[in-house]
This record gives C-alpha cells, sequence and structure tokens, in this order.
C-alpha cells in the first residue's frame, strides 16, 4: 500500500469511520448534520482506494473540473490538493504542522498559497496516489493553475497525462461558448486516457439533480436570512461539499436528500423562531474559504462574542439553473457553473464587479453588521481587493476587519492572535 | 566595464529609462500627442501606435513609497502593483489618456479594478489574455484586440485601417531587430555594453515613440560596434524572473564582478527575439499568434515550460552563460513556481542557479552583495 501513497488516506478513513461510530453510538446535536457528511468522506475515499489498488482509472481534479461529467463518465475523481487537509480540519489528525514543516523545505516561496504548496509537497513526498490523468484549469487563481504545472514536473508524475482547462475573464456567451469548447476538449482528453465514453443522457440526469440542489441549497440560504439564523457558522457550507465537493455525491439523490433534510431543519428552527445562538448580537459574513481550525473558531465566536458566521464566501448560492434540453446547453450551463459561478471562481476570476454585487447582495439580505475579510496570505487577487471590499462596507455602514492569516497554517497567526484581533474589534463597536 | 565615458546616446536612454514622465513622454504631450500606457508585455504596442498614440509602459520609477496604495492593498501583494497604484494616486499617470491591461496575474488584475475606481483616466481597457497557446486561443485573443482597437478608434476619433497596423507592426519589428543587434554585441568575449546599460536601453524602448527611439538606437549600435572592448573576466550571468525595470539592480550584481549577457526578461529579451509575423493577411491575428506561442513565453502560461527551458538553455549556449541569477518580486506565485522549475531543470544539469526576492524598489543592497557574492564564489570554486 505504501507504494501507491494511499497510507495518508487509509489512516484518515480509519478516522472518519471512527468518528461516524462514535455519533451513531453517541449522537450530538450536530449529528445529524455531521453524519452525511462523514459518511459521504468516507465513501470518496473508499472509492479512491479501491480505484487505485484495482489500477482502475481515476482523476485528479477540483471541484471546479467538471465533476459532473466524471460522474457521467463513470470516473472516480479526487482533489489531490485537500490530502493533507482532511484529517486535521476535523480533528482526526495531529500531522499538520509535520506536514508543513516538511512544506516549508520545498524550493516553492512560502508566501505562495498554503494549500497548493501541500499539495505539491504531498504529492513529492509520495503520500497522495497517482491518478490516471490530471485536469486542471487556469482560474481561480494564479497559484492553482501553476500547481498543475509543478505538480506535472516532479519525478514519477511527469508521465502522468494533464490538461489544463483555460478560463476567460468575462461572463459573456462568447465566454461561455469558451468556457464550453474547453470542457468539450476535457472529455476528449479524458476519454482518450481512461477509455471511458461520456454518456450524456447519463450527464442530462446527474445536471438535473443537481439542479433540484441548487434550488434547494437557495432554498436553504434564504432561511438563514432570519433574525436569529436558524443554524451556526459555516454550516451552510456543508452545501458545497455535497453539491461540489465529493466524487461519490456530485449529482446524486444522495446529496439532494441531505439538502432537503437540511432545508427542513431550518425551517421549523425559523418556524419555532429558535436560532443556533441565543443571543445573536453579530451577524458576520467572512469573506474568504472556511479555515482549517474553523471548529475551534466558530464555537469561540458563537459562545464567547454571541457572533454567528451567517454567510460565506462559499455557502452563498448564486448558481443559475441548468438548461438540458440539448447537449449544447449542458455544456454551456457546465461551462457557466464551472468557469464563472463556483466559489473561488467567481470572486478570483473575473472583474472585481463580480464580488462587489455579492458582497451588497449578502450585506442587504443576510443583515450583516460586521464584514471579517481573513485576508488568507495566499490569495494575492483578494489581497488586491482589500480596499474595494472596505469601500462597499462603508456604503452600508458595515464595521469592516481586515484580519491577516493562513487559512491552512495556524502558525501563520495564532487563533490566540485572531482572536485578541476580533475582540479589540468588537469591543470598538456597540452591539448593543 | 569603465562606465564613466558612456556615450550621449546611453545617456538620453538612461535619462528615458529612469523616470515615468521623461523628456521623450513630455516631448510628444508637448507636442499634442496622446499617451496610452499599458501593463504587461502581452498588449501589443503596435495597435496603440497605430492610433497615432504613444504606448508607454508603465511602471513606477522614481517612486519612494506605497503609504497611499496601502489602504487599497494588503501588504501580501507585489510591491510593483502597489508603488503603480501609489504613484497613479498621487497623479504620476495624470498625462496618461488610457491605459490598458491585460489580466495578467492576479494582482495586476486588480490593480485594473481598483484604477477604475480611484483614478481618472479617460480610456481604460482590460484584456482577457489566455493562459494556454493553441488555435482557440489565437482566435480569442484576436477578438480581444479587435476589441481594444474599436475601443480606441470610438474613444481618440481615429481610424485604426489594417494598412496602418501593418506599418505599425513593421515598425516595431525594427525595433525588435535593432534590440537584437545589441544583444548580439554581447555574445562575444568583450561585450561592449553592462547588463545594466542594455536593460536601460530595453527600457527605453517602451518610453519613446519609436521611429525616434530607433534613430537612437541604431546611432548606439554604431558607436558600440566602433568602441573599445575590454575584455570581462568575470562570470557571464543570464538574467530571468518578474518584470524587472530597474538598471540600478542589475549594477549592483554586476558590480560583484559578473556581467549580465544575456536574459529572460519582459523588459529585455522576451519582447523581442521573435518578431511578429508581416506575411499573414490580417495583421490581428498576427499580433495574436505572436503573443500566444510566437515569442517567448511568459512563467503564467500553463504548459509552455518545456518552451521556457528550452529558450534559456538555447541562450546559455550563444550567450556563454556561465551561470544564471532568477530574480522574484515576492508575493508573486508565477515567478515563485517558475523558479521551482527551473530549479529542478538547473540540478539536473549542473548550471549553477541562485534564486533572489526583492521588493520593486531597490533595497537591501548588501544582503544581496553578499549572497551575489557567495554564489559567484561558488561558481568560480
Amino acid at each position: 500500500m505504501g507504494t501507491l501513497g494511499l497510507d495518508r488516506m487509509v489512516h484518515d478513513l480509519e478516522g472518519f469511520q471512527g468518528l461516524i461510530q462514535e455519533l451513531e453510538v453517541n449522537p450530538t446535536p450536530a449529528a445529524p448534520l455531521m453524519l452525511p457528511l462523514l459518511k459521504s468522506a468516507t465513501a470518496d475515499y473508499e472509492q479512491i482506494i479501491h480505484t487505485v489498488e484495482q489500477g482502475e482509472p481515476w482523476i485528479g481534479g477540483w471541484y471546479s473540473t467538471g465533476p459532473e461529467i466524471l460522474a457521467a463518465m463513470g470516473l472516480p475523481w479526487y482533489c489531490i490538493g485537500t490530502t493533507l487537509l482532511a484529517g486535521p480540519s476535523l480533528g482526526l489528525a495531529d500531522y499538520l504542522i509535520d506536514d508543513l514543516e516538511e512544506c516549508d523545505r520545498l524550493a516553492i516561496p512560502t508566501d505562495s498559497c498554503t494549500l497548493l504548496r501541500l499539495a505539491v509537497h504531498a504529492t513529492a513526498a509520495g503520500k497522495v496516489p497517482r491518478p490516471t490523468a490530471i485536469i486542471g484549469a487556469t482560474g481561480p487563481c494564479d497559484s492553482f493553475a501553476l500547481y498543475h504545472e509543478a505538480v506535472g514536473g516532479l519525478p514519477g508524475w511527469r508521465d502522468i497525462p494533464m490538461l489544463t482547462m483555460d478560463a476567460a475573464y468575462w461572463n459573456d456567451e462568447r465566454s461561455l461558448a469558451y468556457g464550453a469548447s474547453q470542457l468539450r476538449e476535457m472529455v476528449s482528453f479524458v476519454e482518450e486516457h481512461t477509455g471511458r465514453k461520456l454518456d450524456v443522457d447519463r450527464l442530462r440526469e446527474i445536471v438535473e439533480e443537481t439542479n433540484k440542489q441548487y434550488i434547494l441549497w437557495a432554498e436553504y440560504n434564504e432561511l438563514r436570512r432570519a433574525v436569529p439564523c436558524p443554524h451556526g457558522s459555516f454550516v451552510g457550507f456543508a452545501a458545497f461539499i455535497v453539491t461540489q465537493a465529493s466524487s461519490t455525491l456530485v449529482g446524486s439523490p444522495m446529496a439532494t436528500a441531505f439538502l432537503e433534510a437540511l432545508v427542513a431543519d431550518a425551517e421549523q428552527r425559523v418556524r419555532e423562531g429558535t436560532g443556533a445562538l441565543e443571543n445573536e448580537k453579530i451577524r458576520l459574513l467572512w469573506f474568504e474559504v472556511r479555515p482549517v481550525w474553523f471548529l475551534e473558531l466558530t464555537q469561540w465566536l458563537e459562545q464567547e462574542c454571541d457572533a454567528n458566521i451567517v454567510m460565506d464566501m462559499y455557502s452563498f448560492c448564486p448558481y443559475s439553473q441548468i438548461d438540458t434540453s440539448t447537449e449544447e446547453s449542458l455544456f454551456r450551463g457546465l461551462a457557466q457553473r464551472y468557469f464563472v459561478e463556483m466559489p473561488m471562481t467567481r470572486q478570483a476570476r473575473g472583474l472585481a464587479q463580480n464580488f462587489i454585487d455579492d458582497i451588497r447582495r449578502m450585506i442587504q439580505d443576510y443583515r450583516i453588521n460586521c464584514f471579517f475579510y481573513p485576508g488568507h496570505m495566499g490569495h494575492k487577487e483578494a489581497a488586491a481587493s482589500q480596499g474595494i471590499m472596505r469601500k462597499v462596507c462603508q456604503e452600508y455602514g458595515v464595521p469592516f476587519l481586515a484580519i491577516g492569516m493562513d487559512v491552512w497554517d495556524p502558525r501563520y497567526t495564532t487563533l490566540d492572535n485572531m482572536k485578541e484581533q476580533m475582540l479589540q474589534f468588537f469591543d470598538t463597536l456597540d452591539f448593543g | 566595464m569603465n562606465t564613466s565615458n558612456r556615450s550621449k546616446i546611453l545617456e538620453g536612454f538612461n535619462e528615458v529609462a529612469g523616470g515615468v514622465v521623461n523628456p521623450a513622454v513630455q516631448g510628444w504631450k508637448d507636442g499634442g500627442g496622446k499617451v496610452v500606457g499599458y501593463f504587461c508585455s502581452s498588449v501589443p504596442e503596435e495597435i496603440i501606435s497605430a492610433a497615432g498614440l504613444l504606448p508607454v509602459r508603465v511602471r513606477a520609477t522614481g517612486s519612494t513609497g506605497t503609504d497611499l496604495a496601502d489602504a487599497y492593498f494588503r501588504p501580501t501583494t507585489c510591491s510593483f502593483a502597489r508603488h503603480c497604484f501609489d504613484t497613479a494616486l498621487r497623479g504620476g499617470y495624470g498625462f496618461a489618456d488610457g491605459v490598458v491591461w491585460a489580466n495578467t496575474c492576479d494582482v495586476i488584475r486588480r490593480l485594473y479594478d481598483n484604477w477604475k475606481d480611484e483614478i481618472d483616466t479617460p480610456f481604460l481597457q482590460i484584456l482577457s489574455l489566455p493562459k494556454k497557446s493553441g488555435e482557440e486561443q489565437v482566435a480569442w485573443y484576436r477578438q480581444e484586440l479587435e476589441n481594444l482597437k474599436e475601443a480606441l478608434e470610438g474613444h481618440f476619433g481615429v481610424e485604426i485601417s489594417d494598412e496602418r497596423l501593418w506599418e505599425s507592426i513593421i515598425l516595431h519589428n525594427e525595433t525588435r531587430r535593432l534590440q537584437r543587434q545589441l544583444y548580439d554585441l554581447r555574445k562575444g568575449n568583450a561585450p561592449p555594453i553592462t547588463g545594466a546599460e542594455s536593460l536601460a536601453v530595453m527600457i527605453a524602448g517602451t518610453a519613446m515613440p519609436k521611429e525616434q527611439y530607433n534613430q537612437a538606437l541604431e546611432a548606439l549600435l554604431d558607436e558600440l560596434e566602433q568602441g573599445h572592448r575590454n575584455e570581462h573576466g568575470g562570470a557571464r550571468l543570464m538574467l530571468e524572473g518578474s518584470m524587472l525595470d530597474d538598471p540600478a539592480y542589475v549594477k549592483v550584481i554586476e558590480d560583484q564582478g559578473a556581467l549580465v549577457v544575456a536574459d529572460a526578461l519582459c523588459f529585455g529579451s522576451r519582447i523581442m527575439w521573435k518578431d511578429v509575423d508581416e506575411t499573414g493577411a490580417d495583421p490581428l491575428e498576427a499580433l495574436s499568434r505572436y503573443h500566444l506561442g510566437g515569442r517567448p513565453s511568459c512563467a503564467r502560461m500553463i504548459g509552455e515550460h518545456p518552451q521556457r527551458i528550452g529558450y534559456i538553455k538555447d541562450m546559455i549556449r550563444d550567450f556563454h552563460v556561465d551561470a544564471v541569477i532568477s530574480e522574484r518580486l515576492m508575493f508573486c506565485d508565477i515567478s515563485g513556481y517558475e523558479q521551482f522549475l527551473l530549479g529542478s531543470d538547473f540540478r539536473a544539469d549542473g548550471t549553477p542557479y541562485l534564486q533572489l526576492d526583492r521588493e520593486y524598489m531597490l533595497g537591501g543592497v548588501g544582503q544581496m552583495r553578499t549572497r551575489v557574492q557567495a554564489f559567484l564564489e561558488s561558481i568560480e570554486e
């Protein structure tokens, strides 16, 4: 197993299984939400481990590199970039700091995004299995595009076929046609290197299922507008995981069922006037990726500060319904989903106006009274957008805090330091 | 090399390179001409020239700080962008009648959004530049260039005919030809010009009317070809990396006893090593093709590292390079990953290789000297 690069996945899989068992025996209030997610992670890992052991084809990809298409081709995919973070983010592993220290020894500057450096490290160190082929994209950010270049240059990985899809800078019909063409190039590439064929009817079924899911996600987000917010921080992030980030769940009825349950629970709580926090004072917008240490942070925010992150960059749901009537409309719609609408791509790729409008929408719809720009060190385009974000917040009189952190590396700005910054900020404001 | 007796022509190029508003730009403006700035060498100057406008590559030469820009950019953004924006906020680009961008990198493309909000420049345009080279991308970028052409025509009230575009391409190719001649002089044992001086000449080429520049460069070439050459006994270096528009930076390296004889920089050989094809039917397609696969590739282009390392190795061979220095503007992800890949290439073939990080404004010179000295000593061993 060691030579297959599966040790870390097997280790984490055992952790997921242990946690599932524990939650089933001693259910916590969070168990109904946690269990399906843990089970999907388990299924994803089992699928990849089985596939690798059997020598069957699978794709090293990302949530924006055609998950619905790969699902329709019957191909497992896995985001090799997140291998080293899954365990630590659930508190199941203590190897993150060791990995980060090893990662620092790579000849990639430490001011580059840690997630992608970790991914290169994981690959170079044999901590991830070799996929049959890799699909990358030129967006959302420079590091993301270049990480594929770096991985493709590593010994032992140079012979793995790789395709990078290019995303246009605009959102217009010409750009969507370009994106659709890139997706067709991807299909040809995957067919050539895996022997699997795309079944368009199957793709249609999957996309129709995802259309239902995106409606449910939007419904759920509407429920989060309620005061008090029915669920806690980052709960909506689960919708992102089940719709986009899980190889076994993308386009599946299981994901739909999960979202239906999520909506039903939120509906009931809104009807009863039950908030996630007893005394919700601060309704935060977190305009960034969810950090690896989010559990500890959000627990502190909720318990000590009466603050709930009612919306965040990944949980916001601005997705269009895809017209499944023809093959052309399917590809056009998927191009819009992957190259225009998906998180990070939506904010980082095109004009700033894309996220300016989103922030305006979120501030108004979610009655945001505090904006956190975490300032992840690796997100250079966001770092160059700080003034723009602040200006939008000023329009609405929403207090703005830029923090400065590494969402993957707790050594960069310690959690204590962040808490101190947040407390000082809250102290200057009057939240009654 | 004794640089104290350098010619008046070289001094003129140095003066142009030494400031954002230089005598050539000022002269153009005084004559009623309009100026369009541009970020990134992937914005074709030829289209701007064909509109009868003066293309000037945006720099922040002379900037002394980023106090104003820091309200908009986090410190984790590259200092080139911050200095440029600071210069603009202080009115340093008030002379520009327009500025054109390509979505070159994460920070430069956001600089466009900030500029649009805060700086009162009459004409702004950003081009969607693909990160891959292929026929589909050539067609895409050609359309972007068509959009730029039409926008310039509409805003400035000019017509940019194909004929004018071809004339402009021929003129700019002439610049490239002369610049390659300059580089040819650096291949031999006794280059008549230093790396720092060459960089100043190249920078000047992005900030002067091309006719005027070509004339001056021809005169400089005559002078250099006839002038006395001293044998240089130090290491012959090649520079590659982030955008570099500061000859003083190169001089610090050369002052340690080396001579920079070649580069793969976007203010250097990468903007002139190849010509735009003059034989096609469509000038915009020719320009698009040139920028996507026709000229030496930028590290932002995906899947082209083999071409880039091939280009660098050809330069190493042709210019008898002993070692390569890669300079990176801090926080530049593109250069960072390229350095990672180059390090692996050079380890494999034994080429001495040094990576340096820098800020846009020259600083940390003592540390840089020490690192370069140690590197040069390691080569001599």
